[in-house]
């Protein structure tokens, strides 16, 4: 048999490289230059630094005597904004790479200097301004993202696992193992963007580590379950990520390079549309599930997804209603839903590795596929449905053009 | 792949896919996935017959793997899903840039995991935050002085990691997950210590590189510039292994002692919980770090094992001698509230400098024995000096 193909890996990212040694100065010369250290040498001065000396009102220090108060909830962003002096994230581009919003930037520091110790490009001053990163309620939905994510130890109960007819738990076994697929493309695809938002977005970086951690926590848990009940990992699902993957990689050009890349065609597929999809997909086999585990587990699914695509939707919506032109960057999302819907459709809706599994379980059992086809049938119109739907909600109304069929093909 | 152009064109090409051409005849026969053995027995289905009676810690990565009867192999299998998938013969394989098990592997990386799964906790809901008192202006200072500095600094391994992340094969899932659950725990150290400066009376303090910006001088550079340039800050071009030290060893590992120390420093429960759940978080990642590059090292080729000590041994004085070692022990935004805080007021700032001289001490020893048991000694070679230079 000839051997397989090889291909790179789907998420384009920059090569990288060692540091190659080169002599350094010998340990004794560098420690009696340390001695001499700028910070060395005040400290055995008894001095402290400006930030002790620095008045409280008017100086570099900022908001002296502001107690924030815990809502129902808790110490929340919420609570926290409602007292700070920078709530939200304004449009001045950003000084400093590692900077939050709710500090003051020193006076002292020029802009030469400035220029200077914060590149733009490869950096998290790439994306600086609201239309390119922040949503309506930021806090809110980090806060839910935490709050939400599923705690393995306190809420699944591993004793109610039960095993299943062979060909039910393979069927299993393959959704799952489509899942996890699914998930890893995700978590490739959107993770290295954490690193391009500036910090003055602490909300939207914490949802998206949350968002991350989503993903891979539920690939840990699919991954346990197959394992645990007398199944095994089913087969890879080829073209899973049909257009997808080229969409990413062209908004990211591989990470690479002084260019502008496009977060929103990313949020757009993997937000809004492949978390649609899977949203649906985790309903299909939450009402497939032959066990309380099972169903459990996929309702958890489900609600990780929601959060996912809500996110994504209140992000576009946010772009379109703030970006500079409205119109280019509708067009440009139009031509990116263009190519993912019928890619999708043909490789992900319709693909026998994620359908037929499906009808096993929702059928129950090998025997009683047709009635899980006639179940996906009645359903399938709700793939385009809710997706349209929200597509109406964040203004990208694709009614007259989207490309995933209205009705079941088969 | 062709894009289709229009719905007609998108629906014909719908109705010609075998599989939607064999469900409208009614045939819904599952496919090969379905009939297939396992890939032991020469099928595409990935393996079968794993049975694991969950025990009251549930199912855990670690007793899971044991009972496994397929070891984690050396070398991934390119696939898209976990390792024991299986795939159909003429599928492609993928090159990740990290496919060997010597490059990504932790000694006790499903143990960490598992540990971290079970660890999570809400900034907003797990510290008392009710519990906090008000204090002094001079100690309230500090502390805020300290968290802002904290505060940005936990952006950083969130920023990098994924790109590591989505070049492992995913033959190791529990690199990847571990991996993943760093960066919750690094956006959670992110908002507790954002919530923390807000809490108490004392707000975002100074900003927290301003100082050391300030006093920089490259005639007194220690290194030479070209070289400190380097190791100034770690980036996603980094190769994973100088990654791990300049992260998970070197990086968080002072910053775990600057957890430890914060947490002895408390002056109320709200504080110390704090600190006491960070550093837990953040022993997890040093302890990943440290047994990673240990793994590395005690498996890696012969050839490949000596190019990479001396670069890890290169690294290691390169960024001692700058600032993600001494230059942060000296950092002015958490050694100065440290004395302040150990002295109680300005007033006996000199007992305060005599305690962090002591956990400058602990600091520097802690780090060298970590190196060592890592495998890359350091005792005799280290660069900072083993005595606070104050």
């Amino acid at each position: 048999m000839a051997s397989p193909k090889h291909v790179p890996s789907p998420i384009a990212l920059p090569p990288t490289r060692r540091h190659k040694p080169v002599p350094l100065p010998p340990v004794d010369e560098v420690k009696a230059k340390l001695y001499d250290h700028a910070e060395a040498q005040r400290i055995r001065s008894g001095q402290l630094g400006e930030w002790f000396t620095t008045p409280l009102a008017g100086g570099e220090w900022t908001e002296w005597g502001k107690r924030a108060k815990p809502d129902k909830i808790g110490m929340t962003f919420m609570a926290i904004n409602r007292i700070s002096a920078n709530p939200e994230p304004t449009n001045e581009p950003a000084r400093r790479l590692m900077h939050s919003r709710y500090i003051k930037t020193h006076h002292a520091i020029d802009p030469e200097m400035e220029e200077k110790i914060a590149p733009k490009y490869g950096t998290p001053r790439e994306m600086d301004r609201r239309d390119q990163v922040w949503i309506e309620h930021a806090a809110e939905l980090a806060e839910e993202a935490l709050d939400r994510q599923i705690r393995p130890a306190r809420q699944l109960h591993w004793e109610d696992m039960t095993p299943l007819g062979a060909g039910v738990e393979r069927a299993f076994d393959q959704f799952a193992t489509y899942l996890i697929q699914a998930m890893y493309l995700c978590s490739d695809a959107s993770g290295p963007w954490n690193g391009l938002i500036h910090y003055g977005f602490a909300e939207v970086k914490s949802f998206l580590a949350y968002e991350l951690f989503d993903y891979n926590l539920m690939c840990g848990l699919l991954r346990k379950r197959v394992m645990a009940n007398g199944g095994g990992m089913g087969v890879q699902v080829d073209g899973l990520g049909a257009g997808l993957i080229d969409v990413c990689n062209e908004a990211s050009r591989g990470f690479v390079g002084e260019v502008e890349r496009e977060f929103s065609s990313v949020v757009f597929a993997i937000d809004v549309l492949f978390n649609g999809l899977l949203l649906e997909m985790a309903r299909l086999g939450s009402a497939g599930a032959h066990s309380r585990f099972d169903r459990h587990l996929m309702t958890q699914l489900v609600q990780d997804c929601a959060r996912h695509v809500a996110f994504g939707c209140r992000r576009i919506s946010f772009y379109l209603r703030n970006c500079p032109d409205r119109e280019e960057a509708a067009v440009k999302l139009h031509l990116v839903a263009d190519r993912l819907e019928p890619l999708q459709a043909e490789n992900h809706l319709l693909n026998p590795k994620v359908l037929e599994p499906l009808a096993v379980m929702l059928g129950g059992g090998a025997g009683a596929v047709d009635r899980g086809m006639a179940i996906l049938r009645e359903f399938w119109p709700q793939f385009a449905g809710n997706y349209l739907a929200r597509l109406d909600a964040i203004g990208l109304a694709r009614r007259d053009r989207c490309l995933i069929p209205a009705l079941a093909p088969f | 792949m062709t894009i289709p152009i229009d719905k007609a064109e998108a629906v014909e090409r719908i109705k010609q896919l075998p599989q939607v051409r064999r469900w409208r005849e009614g045939n819904y026969e599952p496919g090969a996935w379905f009939t297939s053995k396992p890939a032991e027995e020469g099928g595409i289905w990935g393996s079968w017959g794993h049975r694991f009676q969950p025990n009251r810690r549930g199912v855990s990565f670690v007793e899971l793997n044991r009972a496994d009867r397929h070891p984690v192999p050396d070398e991934g299998l390119g696939l898209l899903p976990d390792r024991e998938a299986g795939v159909e013969p003429d599928s492609p394989r993928y090159d990740y840039p990290l496919n060997q098990k010597y490059q990504v592997w932790s000694y006790n990386v499903e143990s960490l995991y598992e540990e971290a799964v079970s660890r999570q906790w809400s900034a907003t809901r797990d510290i008392p935050w009710e519990k906090l008192e008000p204090m002094p202006e001079d100690q309230e200072r500090a502390l805020c002085q300290f968290v802002s500095f904290l505060h940005t600094v936990e952006f950083v391994p969130g920023d990098t990691l994924p790109y590591y992340m989505a070049r492992v094969d995913p033959s190791f899932p529990e690199v990847r997950l571990f991996m993943s659950s760093q960066c919750a725990d690094e956006a959670r150290h992110m908002e507790v210590f954002g919530k923390r400066m807000y809490a108490n009376g004392g707000g975002p303090g100074m900003e927290p590189g301003a100082e050391a910006l300030l006093q920089f001088d490259p005639r007194k550079s220690v290194l030479p510039q070209e070289i400190a340039r380097t190791v100034s800050g770690v980036n996603p071009t980094w190769d994973f292994l100088a990654y791990s030290y300049f992260v998970q060893m070197i990086g968080e590992a002072v910053v775990l002692d600057f957890f430890r120390f914060g947490e002895f420093l408390g002056r109320n429960p709200c504080d110390k919980e704090m600190f006491r759940r960070i550093m837990q978080d953040e022993a997890r990642h040093v302890s990943f770090g440290t047994m990673r590059i240990k793994y590395y090292l005690d498996h890696a080729p012969r050839q490949e094992r000596e190019a990479a000590s001396e670069m890890l041994h290169y690294l290691a004085s390169a960024c001692e001698a700058s600032a993600t070692g001494f230059g942060l022990l000296l950092q002015p935004s958490a050694v100065e509230p440290f004395a302040l805080l150990a002295a109680g007021s300005p007033g006996n700032l000199d007992k305060g400098w005599d305690v962090v001289r002591e956990f400058w001490a602990t600091a520097v020893e802690e780090y060298i024995n970590r190196c060592e048991r890592a495998g890359i000694p350091r005792r005799g070679r280290c660069m900072l000096p083993e005595q606070a230079p104050f």
